[in-house]
């Protein structure tokens, strides 16, 4: 039997799957976004930089208000990026990232935070990169 | 095991001669390190490619007439005999310095450059050594009069940049005038970009110059193209030994977490506690203080003497993330050639390859930091054997040297050795008799 949870769940990760050619899919941790996004080049390559294409939808909608920030770190090594990355808003809901570099092989979780009506809502990847 | 005994004594082969087999994640690692790709181009130097450029480079490059006492330039600390390094810990110029000498071999892949990357543009780290009390301890204006008044060095700067305006009066240039000092702020404006422009122009053409100095094709590069193809033969260029630290290289010894790509660097800054052989925390703020120099260096790639100012490059150093735990880290060198290179580490603390690699299996005299260290750093406990392998597939990395048309002095206009005075023939009966 499908709990509650996981049918809300998988119809979010539904919706946001049918509305985007991105290929990776999550939600934030409260339940309140999807966020979709994709690498340029995909995989993450080891120490070259790479953009990200982000979209983030509430209800299945591109977010009209709201902004984004994307950082990553990698949590055993008590370190992050070196490099501030560039966000530039691309339309509703959509958004592309420059300068992400990973600059190390390993465990890296990427983060996206939303910030929408005073509030930062956050969704996050853990990534290998090797 | 007494039937693998008999193969390998009839094939001849002894048992450590075994070849090594590479799991699918290793071989997809040992790939990543081969081949080395070109040089990335630099659009904030125009002049990067322009071989004009680079004779005019090469010439003020082993020229000592810049430095204070005729007698140091760049190749005194970037010797080509010694893989363009000095060969001792802490390199000496006018006077003692901090920081040991880095090989140039491949020097343009670099992002940052010094071992703080204080700079980030090859020409701008070209620009220091020259006022720099520890190394050429001269003035910008004497470099520039120099080359305006040396008819060889004249002409071959205004080919490449044009134009040299008169540096003939004292009053408006100073001799012996250098940057930050007030005969340098009493100068007009206008005379000290006049200056500066022509000062990054050499620096450029030493960047065209050094972007030259490759060496990359080494028994490892032959062995890794002999995984590509399945040749069998090719991946002999490693012995058993040299395979074997490879295969430690990419796994158990977790090297490449730091020396990773072709070039066995990922071109950042780390704190791995070396001792610090003052003792106590680190005095030297390496990259914590270069980011602070390059971010507001007028030399950096966003400034006006940038040929690309607003470019990716710029945007990337103004956007550096600076923390805590970039006091006292330092850049990871190059590992291609670094048979070659001993000492090792930003002083030299370590003077050959089994004293680096006896420091990381058991991480004795480890510095602990009050600041951020690796925390993944652990020793690696590996055998002596292992150490040997590990070592033997350093060794592996060491590549032909460039030309020897670019290990010496040369005529700027030309980039032709300088012509060497001609003793006059005496005949002997023997050489009179050859046509």
């Amino acid at each position: 039997m499908i709990s509650k949870t996981a049918a809300i769940l998988a119809a979010a990760m539904f919706l946001g799957g049918c509305c985007t050619s991105l290929d990776h899919q999550l939600q934030t941790n409260d339940r309140n976004y999807e966020v979709s996004w994709s690498s340029n080049p995909s995989p993450i390559p080891v120490n070259d930089f790479f953009t990200l294409e982000v979209e983030v939808r509430s209800d299945g909608e591109l977010l009209t208000e709201g902004e984004l920030t994307v950082d990553a770190a990698m949590p055993h090594h008590n370190h992050g990026m070196n490099h501030v990355p560039l966000i530039e808003r691309t339309g509703p809901g959509r958004w592309h990232v420059e300068d992400m570099l990973f600059h190390m092989p390993g465990y890296w979780e990427l983060y996206f935070d939303i910030q929408d009506q005073g509030v930062t809502h956050r969704a996050q990847e853990p990534l290998e990169v090797d | 095991m007494l039937l693998l005994w008999c193969i390998t004594a009839l094939l001849g082969v002894a048992e450590e001669e075994l070849p090594v087999v590479f799991t699918p994640t290793e071989q997809r690692r040992i790939l990543q390190h081969s081949p080395v790709p070109e040089p990335p181009d630099d659009p904030t130097n125009a002049w990067d490619l322009d071989p004009d450029a680079a004779n005019l480079g090469q010439a003020l490059f082993y020229d000592a007439g810049f430095s204070r006492n005729g007698q140091i330039s760049c190749a005194s600390c970037h010797g080509p005999m010694i893989a363009w390094t000095d060969g001792v810990p802490i390199s000496t110029g006018m006077g003692p310095g901090k920081r040991h000498s880095q090989s140039l071999l491949n020097v343009a892949h670099n992002r940052w450059f010094f071992w703080d990357g204080r700079a980030d543009t090859l020409w701008s780290q070209a620009m220091h050594p020259v006022e720099d009390p520890a190394e050429f301890d001269g003035s910008r204006v004497d470099y520039v009069r120099r080359i305006h008044d040396d008819p060889a060095y004249r002409e071959a700067y205004e080919s490449v940049f044009g134009d040299l305006p008169s540096m003939a009066d004292t009053d408006r240039f100073p001799p012996g005038t250098r940057s930050g000092t007030p005969e340098w702020d009493a100068m007009t404006e206008a005379d000290r970009n006049h200056v500066d422009r022509v000062f990054v122009n050499c620096s450029k053409a030493i960047a065209a110059f050094e972007r030259e100095l490759r060496s990359v094709d080494s028994p490892f590069d032959r062995f890794v193209e002999g995984l590509r193809e399945g040749d069998r033969e090719k991946m002999t260029a490693l012995n058993s030994s040299e395979q074997r630290g490879l295969q430690l290289f990419v796994g158990e010894a977790g090297c490449r977490q730091c020396h990773s790509g072709p070039l066995f660097t990922d071109f950042e800054f780390h704190n791995i506690g070396i001792p610090t052989g003052h003792g106590g925390s680190p005095r030297d703020s390496g990259r914590f203080g270069g980011i602070e120099f390059v971010q507001s260096s007028p030399f950096s790639s966003h400034g006006v003497h940038s040929d690309e100012p607003n470019g990716r490059k710029a945007r990337r150093t103004g956007s550096i993330v600076k923390g805590q735990e970039h006091w006292g880290s330092f850049k990871t060198p190059s590992l291609r050639n670094v048979a070659r290179t001993a000492p090792y580490m930003h002083q030299g603390q370590f003077g050959d390859l089994a004293t680096v690699l006896r420091f990381y299996n058991t991480l004795e005299d480890m510095q602990i930091q009050d600041h951020h260290q690796e925390a993944v750093l652990k020793p690696l406990d590996l055998t002596d054997e292992q150490l040997k392998d590990l070592e033997a597939f350093l060794r592996s990395l060491n590549s032909p040297l460039p030309s020897r048309s670019l290990m010496g002095p040369v005529d700027p206009r030309t980039g032709t050795p300088p012509q060497r005075a001609k003793k006059p023939i005496q005949p002997t009966s023997e050489s009179g008799n050859k046509p």
